[in-house]
């Protein structure tokens, strides 16, 4: 067959959920691609541009797919927007094993007052402050224009689309990471009306970070993770009084601006899929892991959402391209050809063996054409 | 207690604590709330967020009754130990499957995450347990799973050795994630509470 869409096309097509040349494949390739290269973790997760790199390598070897995740930028990004300590590969950590955070919370109840005084930034600021660090909207500023280059140099030298940009984390989301999911479960019964009001007080600066970032950048996608929102998390009694409505304006209000959500969804959303149909639609992408049953996901999303997924991180580390290819080929045949990206589920374990992550895109390109 | 209801519960157990209420009687109360609450998560009606919240109010209440159970040698159902493999911190999952079977009456050590097999032994002995649960949630640490089943097989201790996590629930082939040795798996919680009263009752 051959190929008669660019990379970004393809990806505009199955957004749009129509059926492109073949079904677009999407690779968040991380650590592993050090590994594959014999770079330690510790380079890939302190220096971009050595990330980069490397994933470019594997990129070339592998004949290429059509939109790279950037990855090379995490180290750097969660060391300076993220208040939990990071355990750095090579200084903290074995130098073969992806950075990680200590799960110490660094938020308290009483900072829900500080979210709705001083707004997203100001929390963010305030906490990281606390572990003497620096954040604001200019040091965020210089880290994303420090990104730009690469973006520029994927799409332009590589031809192939970035697809995340900044960062919209919905304040649940973000209140769970920082405070611990446990604690914020009992905030919902002990002091529901302080978290609501820090949700209300917080969601818009949430959509302008990540507008923020992803226009530093020049790349239109912007990440949208909701795991602690699912069905897993939260009733539905939950999700309705301290999610769902402040989402959806998140969700429309990038969309407006002229944004691609990639809304990111593990754990089990099956009892929720029918929320989505409340979103914009042919806007967004929404990215599920075999823990949501995708058949479904299809039968009641098809036609207004694209969906993005998920060949499980287990079979990359402990499969056989085989399994890979069968896994794909069921995949495709599942969830069809119109409105679906072929991409690995969430992370990519670093242990994920180059034939399986190579094996993902020959089965894409074997079985993905239209 | 069902509706997570904390000041109610904790009230009207102060209350039961004060007038000299039986402590066992109490306590049969609490596990039939707890019951409920397992009920409503396995009907999909309560999520994590509620199992949390009730097993934290379970806890609070424990704390107060606590110390007249055990002048009145208020029997468990049997001891469990339970603990995040070497190499795994997630923890999640494993607290609530502790927080049930303490709901059901069992008598729960906690060891906590990251912990190697030598550990788990230990515990195992000291409490004299009948049971060790061992969670999951990483391909990577499958093998520090495997290792800590064996160590406790090869230390000869009679226990029931019950396994779950995430890494059982993400559709991979069952003979990649097979553990030698292991009595049981649990997909959830409401089935390691199943499998642990189903091996009380089975010993004599
Ligand atoms: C929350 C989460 C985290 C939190 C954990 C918070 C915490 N305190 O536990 C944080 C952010 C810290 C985290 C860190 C990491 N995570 Co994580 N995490 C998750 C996530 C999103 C949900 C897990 C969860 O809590 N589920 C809800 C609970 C209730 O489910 P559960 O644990 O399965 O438990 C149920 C049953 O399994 C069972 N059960 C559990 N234990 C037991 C025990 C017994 C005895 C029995 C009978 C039953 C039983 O009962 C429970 C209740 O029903 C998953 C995604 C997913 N879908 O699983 C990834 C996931 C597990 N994480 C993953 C990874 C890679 C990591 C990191 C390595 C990332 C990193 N580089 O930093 C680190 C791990 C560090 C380490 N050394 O462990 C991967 C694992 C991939 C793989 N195949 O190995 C997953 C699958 C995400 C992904 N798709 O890539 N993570």
């Amino acid at each position: 067959m051959s190929e008669t869409f660019s990379p970004r096309e393809r990806l505009q097509k199955a957004i749009d959920c129509q059926t492109p040349d073949r079904v677009p494949i999407a690779l968040r390739v991380e650590y592993s691609a050090a590994l594959w290269a014999g770079m330690s973790c510790r380079d890939f997760c302190c220096y971009p541009h050595k990330a980069s790199d490397v994933i470019e390598a594997a990129f070339d070897k592998i004949g290429g797919w059509d939109g790279v995740d950037n990855t090379w930028t995490q180290g750097v990004r969660f060391t300076h927007l993220e208040p939990q300590k990071p355990m750095i590969p090579g200084v903290d950590l074995p130098d073969d094993v992806p950075m990680e955070f200590s799960s110490e919370p660094s938020m308290t109840a009483d900072d829900y007052d500080v979210a709705i005084k001083q707004g997203y930034y100001g929390l963010y600021s305030e906490l990281i402050a606390r572990r003497g660090r620096k954040f604001n909207r200019r040091t965020e500023e210089e880290l994303f224009l420090g990104f730009a280059p690469i973006y520029r140099y994927w799409e332009e030298k590589k031809g192939v689309p970035v697809i995340r940009g900044g960062m919209t984390r919905p304040p649940v989301i973000a209140f769970t990471l920082l405070r611990t999911f446990e604690e914020v479960s009992k905030d919902y019964f002990r002091r529901p009306d302080k978290v609501l009001e820090a949700v209300n007080a917080t969601y818009k600066e949430c959509i302008q970070m990540g507008e923020t970032q992803s226009r530093l950048v020049g790349c239109n996608y912007v990440f949208v993770p909701i795991s602690r929102a699912a069905s897993t998390f939260m009733s539905e009694r939950l999700f309705h009084k301290f999610f769902f409505p402040t989402f959806k304006e998140i969700i429309e209000q990038l969309v407006k601006d002229g944004f691609t959500p990639r809304i990111h969804a593990d754990a089990d959303w099956t009892p929720f899929l029918q929320y989505f149909l409340e979103l914009p639609k042919r806007k967004c992408i929404l990215e599920l892991e075999p823990m949501t049953d995708m058949v479904k996901a299809k039968k009641i999303l098809g036609g207004h959402m694209c969906l993005f997924g998920d060949v499980p991180p287990d079979i990359l580390s402990l499969g056989t391209p085989t399994d890979v290819e069968s896994y794909v080929k069921k995949r495709i045949e599942d969830v069809g050809k119109d409105g679906f990206i072929l991409a690995n589920d969430d992370m990519m374990p670093h242990d994920a063996s180059y034939e399986n992550v190579k094996a993902i895109v020959d089965a894409g390109k074997k079985y993905g054409w239209s | 207690m069902a509706d997570l209801n904390e000041e109610v519960v904790l009230k009207t157990i102060a209350e039961g604590v004060k007038n000299g209420e039986s402590s066992s009687g109490v306590l049969e109360e609490l596990r039939g709330g707890m019951e409920i609450l397992g009920q409503r998560f396995a009907d999909g009606e309560y999520s994590l967020a509620e199992l949390m919240m009730g097993a934290e109010i379970f806890r609070e209440c424990m704390d107060m009754i606590e110390p007249s159970l055990e002048k009145n040698g208020v029997s468990t159902r049997g001891r469990v130990v339970i603990g995040t493999v070497k190499g795994d911190v997630h923890d999640l999952g494993k607290n609530i499957v502790a927080a049930m079977l303490r709901g059901s009456g069992f008598e729960v050590h906690d060891i906590g995450v990251d912990k190697p097999p030598e550990q788990f032994v230990e515990k195992i002995r000291e409490v004299d347990a009948d049971i060790v649960g061992l969670s999951c949630l990483l391909t990577s640490t499958l093998g520090s799973m495997r290792k800590t089943v064996s160590v406790i097989r090869e230390s000869g201790l009679d226990i029931k050795i019950m396994i779950g996590g995430g890494v059982f629930s993400r559709g991979i082939e069952s003979t990649v994630t097979r553990i030698e040795g292991a009595d049981g798996f649990g997909k959830d919680a409401v089935e390691a509470v199943n499998l642990a009263k189903e091996w009380v009752t089975a010993t004599p």
